[in-house]
């Protein structure tokens, strides 16, 4: 038995809830979302935040501005709305409980 | 020496070698392969394309060209194709699971008039261009396929929402819509063989396009026509209500024409309780105008065909309306019920003479110092209203000279009125201000009543009947000749036996 479909299933539940986290504090272009699970190794490539961050915005998470930038195309900064706000306390919660949870077992 | 070639990438020229054009082609399209099995993948591409583009801009300075190192480079930071996999795998729907219930609906992404065509053929995967020939076939032939298509405008809502452009391309959707976007000047180009098919479809698409805009300019043309006469419809009953509620101009209503203008506002107050003119006005305009003034906007936006969001506005219109036609009811009801019935009263004096001789003299008449307005009445003989300045009405009060079987002479003073009820008719009847009397074998009567101060007219009428038995010499005041309306004088003018003495006989009023 592989334990790496397991990682990935963490890790895809986890990525989703960063993102937003991330987003919470600023509004972002992908990349600097990008630099930052990078800095804390959630992500290795840049590739697959686009699908997921479209999922986002379809499901109302998400909005998103376009910005002109000094270099190449214009960009798209993404925001959270305000279901996402709605939907990050629900995550934030579910998070404290799932760690309090994980923590009382592992004891 | 190295080739190079020109690509597009998210509205971005680049220059790019040829062996490193050819890896980031297979590149993308695996990438394409694997995100358009997802939801909204097209839009996650255009994404994925717009950092690639710039990617490659920051790497190449402002003249290089793309090379291999620059595409390697780029793919180690977005990541190999089978690496991109990993975080939406549960996204993918499965074949067997994920089904839309297709609809139909217009395409506006493939419309050339309204995009039914293009609707049906993105439903059932044909080239819009094969729908349209058929279209335009079975117009040449029978003609309806036109009206089928003006019916189907009407019906199919467009696929205006994420969802409905799922729904109409079903299982394709995100994979064929992103391919068809991109083949229309999209970043990378359609397969260089394009077949003759396709080269013949392009050739008719362009011949429907030409015809579509003529169509699209006929519709207006028509749906231009159609408003300025709903307009000029509008403005010109919206006149003709203002006139005949605040002027002195009638509706030209179809047989009045020839004879008098009938006098709506003239006749108007002295109808309708005072306090409830204006009322009656303002409901009578909202009446009128609110539809008049729909029709004047719905010209106006079928030429300049604007949207706005009016339901709302055409619903509170909608419902003032009903509730001034309401109103207006109401209040017709109850100014109408004071006709409900009649009322008459009959004062009958005898006319004791010495030679069985009779004067007839005008007692009080109306000078012209006495009223502000004279109203006909159109459809009664010899009936004017006569309005003051302190709202009183005056009415013609006419005298008739009949023949009787009785030995004396007598008169009759009829008073005619109208009231909510059979005893407000009669006391309404009898309150009608009139004056005559009889002196000295002389019969001297009013040629006017009036109505008691702060009432309406309704119906009030008082009428004179002085009947002569056979043998009766009368002598016709010149001015009382004006008031008869109707003698029993074969030969004579009614208003012309003024200034003479007659005698009854027979064969009824004759010069003596």
């Amino acid at each position: 038995m592989n334990s790496e479909n397991a990682k990935a299933q963490m890790r895809k539940g986890i990525l989703e809830y960063c993102i937003l986290l991330i987003l919470s504090r600023n509004s972002c272009y992908a990349s600097d979302i990008i630099k930052e699970l990078r800095e804390v190794k959630l992500i290795v490539v840049e590739g697959t935040l686009y699908p997921l961050l479209t999922r986002q915005k379809n499901s109302g998470l998400l909005s998103y501005r376009w910005e002109e930038s000094q270099q190449g195309p214009p960009r798209k900064y993404y925001e959270l709305t305000e279901a996402g706000r709605e939907y990050l306390k629900d995550l934030d919660q579910s998070w404290n409980e799932l760690i309090e949870s994980v923590n009382l077992i592992r004891k | 020496m190295k080739k190079s070639i020109n690509i597009n990438i998210a509205g971005i020229v680049f220059q790019i070698d040829d062996d490193a054009f050819e890896k980031l082609r297979s590149y993308l399209q695996e990438v394409n392969v694997r995100f358009r099995q997802i939801p909204g993948g097209h839009e996650a591409l255009d994404d994925f394309e717009a950092r690639v583009a710039e990617i490659f801009q920051s790497r190449r300075g402002l003249t290089g060209v793309v090379t291999m190192d620059d595409v390697d480079e780029m793919i180690s930071v977005m990541g190999r194709p089978e690496e991109l996999a990993d975080n939406f795998e549960d996204d993918i729907p499965e074949e067997n699971t994920y089904s839309i219930q297709r609809r139909l609906y217009r395409n506006p992404e493939e419309s050339i008039v309204a995009g039914v065509a293009g609707g049906i053929g993105t439903y059932i995967n044909v080239d819009p261009v094969w729908i349209r020939l058929l279209f335009i076939l079975f117009t040449f032939f029978y003609g309806f396929a036109f009206f089928v298509y003006i019916a189907l405008w009407i019906a199919l809502p467009p696929a205006n929402s994420e969802k409905r452009r799922q729904e109409l391309y079903g299982q394709r959707y995100g994979s064929d819509r992103s391919r068809r976007r991109k083949g229309s000047g999209g970043t990378y180009s359609r397969p260089v063989g394009a077949d003759t098919a396709d080269r013949v479809g392009g050739a008719l698409n362009e011949i429907f396009r030409a015809i579509g805009r003529f169509i699209v300019i006929l519709f207006r043309i028509i749906l231009i026509i159609i408003g300025v006469t709903l307009i000029i419809t509008g403005l010109t009953f919206l006149a003709m209500a203002i006139m005949a509620l605040f002027f002195n101009y009638g509706p030209w209503l179809p047989g009045s024409a020839s004879t008098e203008t009938f006098f709506f506002s003239d006749l108007f107050p002295l109808i309708v309780t005072p306090s409830a003119i204006p009322w009656f006005v303002g409901l009578s305009l909202v009446v009128l105008a609110l539809p008049l003034l729909g029709l004047i906007y719905w010209g106006i936006k079928m030429i300049f065909q604007f949207k706005a969001k009016d339901g709302i506005v055409s619903i509170s219109a909608l419902v003032i309306w009903i509730m001034a036609a309401v109103a207006l009811t109401m209040l017709l009801f109850t100014e109408g019920i004071s006709f409900a019935e009649t009322g008459r009263q009959i004062e009958r004096t005898d006319l004791n003479t010495v030679d069985n001789s009779i004067v007839l003299a005008l007692g009080k008449d109306l000078s012209s110092t006495q009223y502000e307005k004279k109203i006909e009445l159109p459809f009664e003989d010899n009936f004017s209203f006569y309005t003051t300045a302190e709202d009183k009405i005056y009415c013609s009060a006419r005298t008739f000279i009949r023949t009787t079987d009785e030995e004396e002479p007598y008169v009759e003073v009829r008073r005619y009125s109208q009231g909510t009820s059979r005893r407000k008719a009669l006391d309404n009847a009898a309150d009608l201000e009139y004056n005559y009397t009889f002196r000295n074998d002389s019969l001297i009567v009013d040629s006017y009543f009036g109505l008691p101060d702060n009432t309406r007219w309704r119906g009030s009428d008082v009428r004179v009947y002085l009947y002569l038995p056979e043998g009766t010499r009368i002598f016709v005041d010149r001015k009382a000749g004006s008031m008869i309306t109707r003698a029993n004088a074969p030969g004579h003018n009614s208003w012309d036996l003024g200034g003479r003495w007659w005698i009854m006989t027979e064969d009824g009023l004759t010069p003596n």
